[in-house]
């Protein structure tokens, strides 16, 4: 729930950013987008996306440049491919997530279904030593 | 397989380069079978708006194909892969999320199993527990049978029983706990039979040995009276007084009025006993007279008794004459110890 919660943030993030708009609107779009990178950092799943991650943190500083520039049209573009790699990060992140709470889940099943199977089993045989 | 996937692409570059075309840059192929794959009719079903959003970046990288601007398309190509790879993660979530629930539903079903297992595996060991208290409930049976004699008054039924607990003890150490709570109920039936069967004897010689218990003490009482002596025979306890008539009469002598008022005394203090009082004289004299003489001479004592406070319903009383010598008529010391009154207190009938 809090993912999808965390998600649907993304897309209104996304949604909320204004293409086109003023270069100050700009400027505060890319500190918001900086601002999620490194929150991105600070989770230990990134290590399986540093490659995605770098490719936002260089579009970020190019970005920066435009900025700097007061290139408007490459700007805009550029933040908008780094909303969509954020928000593919986002989503990649939330996946890792899922995974290790599957993997954490299934562990566990396996663990209770052998120690059932265990305690079935001692059961059984103290079962057939006192009749049944 | 990724020839065959790879063909059409393939051909088509072919032909736009034999045509002089621009060919389409490999980001934007490789993208191209992407999204005709096999994540594309899931994709479409869960996630029609990202759909639409890369089909919208593809058509833009198209169209900057044609417009031979490679930058631009390689932007929008890049643009559709990543939201496409966006869309294929969430898939993916959902099938873990999917994977998670089924594990918790395991995991549920399993403590299940591991609960009802547990009570079975609890209630199986009260299982056990209750052959083991067989086990000694038998050895109890035995030693209660052990208790009233039962090797002596019931040898055979005791060792069958014996036998029996051995075997039950052996199955419950070997951990075969239903056999051993079965054999164990036979041993506890098996020393029961051996407690009945010794049960009529042992009671008969407890009361036997509680009279002659009361004997002893009564005998201890008696040695304190001068000429008298007591032994147990079956009939009873025998307590021989002499001395009490003078030649052949037949009234007490004054001076042993005391022994026969200690004696009634102690005939008091057991009003359990019946007592006979027997006569006997020598052999001096008519067998017919000595037998008169016997008699006077125990309702003599008797009546002295009565005198007494001894209850004239406990006592009865006989002459014996010379009859019954305890010792040697042809001499002086034998006559006088054969001349007595013998006090019986008569061992209780079964």
């Amino acid at each position: 729930m809090l993912r999808k919660v965390g998600f649907l943030a993304v897309c209104l993030l996304f949604a909320s950013q204004a293409f086109g708009a003023p270069l100050s609107k700009q400027k505060e779009t890319l500190e918001n987008f900086s601002a999620k990178a490194e929150e991105f950092k600070t989770n230990p799943a990134i290590n399986e996306l540093l490659a995605d991650l770098t490719k936002l943190t260089d579009c970020l500083a190019e970005s920066r440049v435009h900025i700097k520039n007061e290139d408007e049209k490459p700007l805009e573009r550029n933040l908008k491919k780094a909303q969509v790699q954020i928000r593919f990060i986002d989503a990649r992140l939330n996946e890792i997530a899922a995974r290790e709470e599957a993997l954490a889940a299934e562990d566990i099943a396996n663990k209770s279904e052998n120690a059932a199977k265990k305690l079935d089993q001692e059961a059984r045989t103290l079962e057939n030593k006192v009749g049944n | 397989m990724s020839l065959l996937k790879f063909t059409p692409a393939l051909i088509a570059s072919a032909l736009m380069i034999a045509c002089g075309s621009n060919p389409k840059p490999a980001e934007l192929q490789d993208f191209e079978a992407k999204r005709v794959g096999e994540y594309a009719p899931k994709i479409a079903e869960n996630y029609p708006a990202l759909q639409k959003e890369f089909d919208g970046y593809y058509k833009e990288a198209l169209k900057a194909h044609d417009d031979d601007n490679k930058n631009m398309t390689l932007y929008f190509t890049d643009l559709a892969d990543t939201t496409f790879r966006t869309a294929v993660s969430l898939l993916n979530q959902k099938d873990f999320q999917a994977r998670k629930a089924s594990a918790e539903e395991r995991t549920n079903q399993a403590g299940v199993v591991l609960e009802k297992a547990g009570q079975r595996k609890e209630f199986a060991s009260l299982k056990g527990q209750v052959a083991e208290v067989k086990v000694k409930d038998a050895e109890l049976a035995i030693l209660k049978a052990k208790s009233i004699n039962a090797a002596e008054y019931a040898p055979e039924q005791l060792a069958q029983a014996e036998a029996t607990f051995e075997k039950a003890k052996a199955a419950f150490a070997a951990g075969d706990t239903a056999e051993a709570q079965k054999i164990a109920e036979t041993a506890i039936a098996q020393a029961d039979v051996a407690l009945k069967t010794a049960q009529p004897a042992y009671d008969k010689q407890a009361k036997i040995n509680a009279v002659d218990a009361q004997y002893k003490k009564i005998m201890a009482d008696a040695a304190r009276i001068p000429s008298v002596t007591s032994r147990i025979e079956q009939r009873g306890l025998f307590i021989s007084m002499r001395d009490l008539f003078q030649g052949q009469k037949t009234t007490v002598r004054g001076d042993k009025m005391v022994a026969i008022m200690e004696m009634a005394k102690i005939i008091n203090n057991y009003p359990d006993f019946k007592i006979l009082i027997e006569g006997h004289t020598d052999n001096k004299g008519k067998a017919a007279k000595l037998m008169e003489i016997s008699e006077n001479r125990a309702q003599t004592v008797a009546s002295t008794l009565g005198k007494e406070g001894v209850a004239v319903a406990r006592i009865s009383t006989a002459g014996k004459g010379g009859t019954e010598p305890i010792d040697d008529n042809s001499k002086k010391a034998g006559r006088e110890k054969n001349q007595r009154v013998e006090i019986i207190f008569l061992r209780p009938a079964d």
